[in-house]
């Protein structure tokens, strides 16, 4: 009897962790934002790498320089760095995508039960 | 033949039913879904028509079906919903549905009855229960005390609680305290107690105890919290007070006995009771469960037969009944290219109802406009339904639902161009076609996504367009991108001695260096994007551009009046309507459109370009056209020249003196030639009278007044005359639109996205990640759907008054055909 109790108990535990803590709308929401930063994010890293003139103001520069080298290396260095955030950013959603993908799934599976 | 191109003809028929088949062929008629019947009764009551006995029966026959669906939704019982669409059956096969459904209905009631009834029961008996079980805890708790100071008094072992704890005086008898046990709702407890202390001046004693479990109510199926409680009082009075107060504050009591055995038997036999009538109560829902799953089956199929009997039924009413009684005439609108199938339907007809007679079919000249009839598929129903919600089209007028597939998305995109905000509308409405029939077979609700669904290809060629003219504008989410290569350079000023003290350079498309000679082959140039006149470029573009595309959309809605002009043989309208608004439209705006194209072409800068063409010497067009029309001539420096080209003056004087004559042109001509032809009738008719001696009744009184005639000519020709300046300048909305656009994209990212960007350390990436779904966020929320519906919403503007003002009357009626597509798609419509 005690037995039976344990691993009713030991059930309800696993099936806890494998619930969903998010609603059907929420976790379809995240999905496709995380699917669109993960592009966008992906794309704005490569082009920032290769030091496109389009994202020239979108550098974390100072106003004022006195020295064309040292703002050549700043412009330099500002490209790689937000190159690198962006790809970081990216595969952050990554891993949102693989929640928010595995929530949706649980979540179609409990409405196709019901 | 009919198309989208304009409306079908359709003829008035005459159609002689025999009594027997009238119903098959009505119902085979509407399966088909091409006729449209006219109600020959107009004049009888809803009540007085001939088949309203059986509307009537078909009314209850879904009242009882739309209960069914409600207690089978309160159940939690799935309807199937097989697709199925099954055929109206016979009348007499009516009289089986309305048994099954009465049947039903009756079970359903019964169940419903007994099920109340049954949880009535159990409510007094666990009332009763928690009663027994409060009055025991009570009386323990007082039977030990009093027992022990018996015992000492009077060492009696029966212990009545009724009796006297005081020993009782000499010479009055044993005084008894009677009790009262029952049940009450919590919120009635505090108004029920101070009653009675009021009204038994506190002579009474009340214990109460709260029941722990909430009960059903089992008429209102709520749960409510309940107390248990006890009166104790001494005498009759007393007691018929008490008795009163409880029935008065709807408190219900309970019999409880007094000594503890008689309690335990009474609980026994009550927990016994209970325990058998939640038995039943259980069968009873199963059963009622049962019966309702066996009904879900075909629920569906039945409300679709009886909506079609009542539709069949109402169109039946509109028929009138033959001299001889024997036989049903119908008048309808049926399209003429649809008569062979309509001729096959009441063959069929006839046949399943196994009348020999056949029905006949026969047209008849129409005395009024026939209804008008577009044939459209799912693409272009959309775009149909944009024009008919400004008006439906006249009978076989232009339809302008076939050009606004092209130019609204096309309008619509000019407003809206940004290929980054065009690729999520596209891919959105590319999700809903793709998923078209599993989207329309879930039925989801909702207006707001009922209006999106329908607008689905409307959706599809709005973003599709919209990333062409993003390409275009060379902007996607504000930034541009540089696919061939910018035809800007710096050219020699790019040394770092010159660049520290000037703050802006100047790019000079005069040098080689500075600018290749040939521009960027597809779009802007994305140098343009970072240069700071880049708006005031952009401005002096777009609205030419946006000049250039209203006046042709004008002078193609003026040259659709002519193929309208010329189809309804409207030869007077032709000359002195069309002739003159032509000439206008194209002398004044047309010339306009041509000095536009004539200084982008002619003004540069270059070796190719001589003196007085040089770049500084182009002319504003706007201040030319304007001092066109005063006949001015404005003071220009040297060495530009006024004009743009040879005999400038001349050819403008000469315009606008023809556009002058045209306004009279359009306003006196056609009502004086009406008016003369109306004369010429009449004459006419008066002289055939007199001839034939008899006077027949004329058949239309054709009205002529002439003053109102001209007033309704004026009225079109100041309509058209101020309206072509108004509507040129209102195209003006698209640059407008497009530049709003543009600087909202702008700042979004540079106030939201930017921030992310500039940060330093690699904390930055933890901000981009929260930053971009803000950004995404406000993206969708404003820039896609916000100025996505104001473009709609613009663009509808210009296709309803600007273009349509032009040749478009929509004075028509739609044709309501007999139909049951709605009856099985949805049941929103109601009968």
């Amino acid at each position: 009897m005690f037995k039976i109790i344990l691993n009713c108990s030991c059930q309800v535990f696993i099936r806890h962790l494998v619930m969903a803590f998010c609603g059907y709308k929420l976790s379809l929401c995240v999905l496709l934002i995380s699917v669109w930063g993960l592009f966008q994010l992906l794309i704005m890293g490569v082009f920032f790498y290769t030091e496109t003139p389009a994202f020239l103001e979108d550098l974390p520069l100072e106003g004022l320089y006195d020295n064309a080298g040292k703002y050549m290396n700043e412009v330099h260095r500002g490209f790689k760095s937000n190159a690198f955030n962006c790809l970081i950013a990216a595969c952050l959603y990554i891993i949102t995508l693989g929640v928010s993908g595995w929530q949706f799934y649980l979540n179609q599976k409990t409405t196709y039960q019901v | 033949m009919g198309s989208i191109f304009r409306s079908e003809e359709m003829s008035l028929c005459q159609l002689f039913l025999s009594s027997e088949a009238a119903y098959n062929c009505v119902s085979e008629l509407g399966e088909i879904g091409l006729v449209q019947f006219r109600d020959l009764n107009p004049d009888v009551n809803a009540f007085q028509r001939k088949f309203v006995h059986e509307v009537r029966r078909c009314d209850e026959m879904e009242r009882q079906l739309r209960y069914l669906e409600k207690e089978m939704l309160k159940d939690n019982v799935h309807i199937v919903d097989t697709g199925e669409n099954p055929e109206a059956p016979q009348p007499r096969e009516m009289v089986d549905l309305e048994a099954t459904f009465e049947k039903l209905e009756n079970e359903l009631r019964e169940v419903n009855a007994n099920a109340v009834t049954l949880k009535k029961n159990s409510l007094e008996l666990t009332e009763l229960k928690h009663v027994l079980n409060a009055t025991k805890l009570f009386f323990t708790e007082h039977e030990g005390p009093s027992s022990l100071r018996l015992e000492q008094r009077d060492a009696e072992p029966n212990s009545s609680i009724t009796q006297n704890l005081l020993p009782a005086e000499e010479g009055k008898g044993p005084v008894q305290l009677g009790f009262v046990a029952g049940v009450t709702r919590r919120e009635r407890m505090p108004m029920f107690e101070r009653m009675l202390w009021r009204v038994c001046r506190g002579n009474v004693f009340v214990r109460q105890a709260e029941i722990l479990e909430p009960l059903e109510d089992p008429v209102t199926e709520e749960e409510v919290h309940k107390v248990v409680f006890l009166i104790f009082f001494q005498g009759e009075k007393l007691k018929n007070k008490v008795k009163k107060i409880c029935d008065g504050c709807r408190a219900t009591t309970y019999p409880c006995p007094e000594s503890q055995q008689e309690r335990q038997e009474m609980g026994q036999g009550v927990r016994g009771r209970l325990d058998d009538l939640t038995v039943v109560l259980n069968q009873t829902t199963d059963h009622r469960h049962r019966v309702l799953a066996a009904a879900a089956k075909h629920l569906r199929t039945w409300f679709i037969k009886v909506r079609k009997i009542k539709a069949i039924y109402h169109a039946l009413n509109m028929l009138n009944l033959d001299v001889t009684n024997k036989c049903l005439i119908a008048e309808c609108w049926i399209p003429v290219s649809d008569l062979g199938r309509i001729q096959d339907g009441l063959r069929k007809g006839t046949e399943k109802s196994g009348s020999s007679v056949q029905p006949i079919l026969n047209t008849i000249k129409p005395t009024m406009m026939p209804p008008t009839f577009h044939r459209t598929n799912k693409f272009t129903n959309g775009f149909q339904a944009l024009v008919n919600a400004y008006g439906v089209a006249t009978y076989r007028e232009i339809n302008p639902a076939l050009y606004t597939t092209t130019s609204f998305p096309f309008l619509f995109a000019v407003m809206f161009g940004d290929a980054g905000h065009g690729l999520i509308m596209l891919l959105f409405a590319l999700w809903m076609v793709l998923r078209e029939k599993a989207l329309i077979a879930s039925k989801m609700s909702g207006e707001i996504w009922n209006i999106f669904f329908g607008g689905r290809y409307i959706l599809l060629m709005m973003g599709f367009f919209s990333v062409y003219t993003g390409i275009i504008y060379n902007d996607i989410f504000s930034k541009s991108f540089n696919i061939f290569g910018s035809s800007w350079h710096m050219g020699e000023n790019a040394t770092v001695h010159y660049l520290s003290y000037v703050e802006e350079v100047t790019l000079n498309p005069l040098y080689e260096k500075e600018y290749d000679q040939t521009p960027y082959p597809f779009g802007f140039d994305p140098i343009w994007q970072i240069a700071v006149n880049k708006i005031a470029f952009q401005n002096s573009y777009k609205m030419k551009i946006s000049i250039i595309i209203g006046v042709v959309q004008m002078i193609f809605g003026v040259m659709l009046s002519l193929v309208n002009h010329l189809f309804f043989r409207n030869y007077v309208s032709l000359v002195f309507e069309f002739i003159p608004q032509i000439i206008f439209l194209i002398g004044l705006f047309g010339y306009l459109c041509i000095l536009i194209f004539h200084k982008w072409i002619h003004y540069g800068c270059g070796p190719a370009f001589d003196f007085i063409h040089k770049a500084g010497c182009a002319p504003a067009v706007l201040i030319t056209f304007i001092n066109m029309v005063l006949f001015k001539k404005d003071e220009v420096p040297v060495p530009c020249d006024l004009w743009m080209f040879d005999g400038q003056y001349i050819i403008q004087m000469v315009l606008v003196i023809v556009c002058v004559i045209c306004v009279p042109l359009m306003l006196f001509p056609k009502p004086l030639i009406l008016n003369s032809r109306h004369k010429a009738r009449k004459a006419h008719h008066d002289q055939v009278e007199l001839m034939s001696d008899t006077s027949h009744a004329h058949g239309t009184e054709e009205e002529f007044e002439l003053s109102e005639v001209f007033i309704e000519q004026a009225i079109h020709t100041i309509e058209y005359v101020l309206g072509s300046v108004s509507h040129t300048a209102s195209y003006l909305r698209l640059w407008a639109l497009s530049l709003a656009h543009g600087q909202l994209s702008e700042v979004l990212w540079n106030m939201v996205l930017k921030i992310g960007l500039s940060q330093t350390s690699l904390l930055g990436s933890i901000m981009l990640y929260f930053l971009f779904a803000a950004w995404a966020a406000l993206t969708i929320s404003i820039l896609v759907l916000m100025e996505g519906l104001s473009a709609f919403l613009h663009t509808l503007r210009l296709h309803w008054v600007e273009f349509q003002s032009k040749f478009y009357k929509g004075e028509g009626y739609a044709f309501t055909p007999l139909t049951f597509k709605h009856i099985i798609s949805g049941d929103e419509e109601e009968g």
